[in-house]
């Protein structure tokens, strides 16, 4: 099911950060593994990802590193800092308390409308 | 246009919208890489070449749009506290001189001096990273060109070629610096690395000791042990030294080994009139005396009551004594805690920047200029146990005055690009050793 694009916004800093606390990635990395664990519902645009790892960068919540990849190509990796890792749990939290509320709000009104 | 072809100018259109040319690269070579990893899953899937591109391109999105986005991720940040401190002490520093020498002459060198601060700001300093250790070792060899065809004046050595008559205490000015782009060639040396880092540090100590400079020494000794100290800390060399005490040792070993060379060097006799400048107040101990006289006779606001024509070098020399009478104490103490300020700002900067050129660029410069300040402080209290190397921006002092302005700009440039100044590309040895310590 096709997702509003603003339902996204703010959101995609959290998937990101989310995926490099599992391993060191690089952006074409990134976008397949988004798009495959979300069953497509989350097919990103690759431009709409490195402005956000490039301001992630600068704000040191992720650094890079180059590797040579084994078809001899040279890839740009990115890692989760610690402050990252802080800022990822914060951001989860906030995440959790939104849909709690949400869900809340949503049931609420299914129950209220059923009496 | 052929596929690659096509990739290659959508970057280029991409990276056209990034208003600071100096990213560009590195953001065109990414997309590149991004764009072509795309297109060949598109050739795996069935796809011709030339539609697997055309794919990949709308995929990646709007050039110009994607390039915008990218523009606002990419913008200098100017540091504003650092930059406008060194132009209010650039400033100061002109008027002080005009007022103490009665000339106009000091503006011509400051307006060199702003010349040069400009080149370190707005210059490329991933350039010195490139060049590193043939800078190290061509400031090593003039060095000690300029040592061997020097003759001592009053103490010290000074070269001498009409019309230059260089002080050569000064360069201490500029060894840290030089000493940061030594260790910045030993990346990935392990344990030797490490060995290479003391070793690399003695030749410009043995030289500051002939001069003999003993506070150009202590600058660059301490500086070189913090720069060390960082650059074991963020495991330049490849190799992680687990235990805290052996990640210390050797830059604290540095600064501790060259206070000891610089007590030795001053000698007992020089240390009693110190501690007590009262016992010779005719001879060795008149100018401690003095100064101590004028600092006790300041007001701690406004001007002081005591006599500074019997100070010599007053400009050079005693330039905040001269402060301190005229403007008080409590100047004089705000003066030094916006250095200090300014110190701990930049220290504070080094150690987050993305790259270790930037750190030890940032260090460098800025344990320089406020270890300096410091020295100079000190001596004009009267307290003083060795020579100084002038305030930095205020007293006169040619060559430390360039010497400062392009070293200040140099750091300031760096914290103003430094988020995306990265270091070479890694050899995959080193890089697997930064990966495991990670």
């Amino acid at each position: 099911m096709p997702i509003e694009k603003s339902l996204l916004t703010g959101s995609t800093t959290t998937l990101i950060l989310k995926l490099l606390e599992e391993r060191d990635m690089y952006g074409y990395e990134m976008i397949e593994t988004l798009a495959e664990r979300s069953d497509h519902t989350f097919d990103f645009k690759a431009g709409t990802l490195y402005p956000i790892l490039h301001t992630l960068e600068k704000q040191a919540l992720v650094e890079s590193y180059e590797e040579r990849a084994p078809q001899d190509r040279i890839r740009k990796y990115y890692h989760l800092t610690e402050a990252g890792r802080l800022r990822l749990q914060e951001k989860q939290r906030e995440w959790t308390s939104f849909v709690t509320a949400m869900e809340k709000i949503l049931k609420g009104g299914a129950a209220h409308a059923a009496q | 246009m052929l596929p690659n072809d096509r990739i290659a100018e959508y970057c280029r259109q991409a990276a056209e919208q990034i208003r600071w040319r100096r990213a560009r690269p590195a953001v065109m070579w990414e997309l590149e890489q991004h764009l072509q990893d795309q297109q060949e899953t598109y050739i795996r899937q069935g796809y011709e070449q030339e539609q697997a591109a055309r794919m990949a391109i709308e995929q990646m999105g709007d050039a110009r749009e994607v390039g915008r986005a990218l523009d606002r991720a990419h913008r200098p940040q100017t540091p504003w506290f650092p930059l406008i401190a060194v132009i209010v002490l650039l400033a100061l520093g002109a008027a002080l001189q005009v007022a103490l020498t009665q000339q106009m002459m000091p503006l011509a060198s400051y307006a060199v001096a702003a010349g040069l601060f400009a080149l370190g700001y707005f210059g490329d300093i991933s350039w010195l990273g490139k060049h590193a250790m043939e800078l190290y070792l061509g400031v090593l060899i003039i060095a000690a060109a300029l040592l061997i065809g020097a003759e001592p004046v009053a103490g010290t050595a000074v070269f001498h070629l009409d019309p230059i008559s260089l002080h050569l205490c000064y360069m201490a000015l500029l060894f840290p610096l030089v000493y940061g782009l030594f260790l910045y060639g030993m990346k990935g040396l392990g344990m030797r690395g490490i060995l290479f880092g003391v070793l690399g540090y003695l030749p410009f100590a043995l030289i500051l000791w002939l001069i003999p400079t003993l506070s150009g020494l202590l600058i660059y000794s301490a500086s070189a042990g913090v720069m060390l100290a960082a650059a074991i800390r963020k495991s330049w060399f490849g190799v992680k030294l687990g235990h805290p005490g052996l990640q210390i040792a050797a830059p604290v070993l540095l600064p501790v080994g060259a206070l000891a060379v610089a007590l030795l060097s001053v000698g007992g006799a020089r240390l009693q009139v110190f501690l007590n400048p009262w016992q010779d107040a005719a001879d060795a101990g008149l100018i401690y005396c003095r100064l101590r006289d004028v600092v006790a006779k300041a007001a701690f606001w406004g001007e002081g009551n005591a006599d500074l024509s019997m100070i010599p070098d007053l400009s050079e020399n005693y330039a905040l004594l001269y402060g301190i009478q005229e403007f008080g104490l409590g100047a004089f103490a705000g003066l030094m805690l916006l250095v200090l300020a300014f110190g701990a700002f930049c220290i504070i900067g080094a150690m987050r920047q993305r790259s270790m050129l930037g750190t030890l660029l940032v260090l460098a410069a800025a344990l320089t200029v406020t270890l300096q300040a410091f020295v100079y402080a000190y001596a004009n209290l009267g307290y003083g146990l060795w020579d100084t190397l002038s305030f930095p921006f205020l007293s006169r002092g040619n060559t430390a005055l360039q010497l400062d302005a392009l070293l200040v700009g140099l750091m300031l440039g760096a914290m103003r690009t430094g988020a995306w100044i990265g270091d070479p590309k890694q050899p995959q040895r080193t890089v697997r050793f930064l990966r495991i310590e990670r």
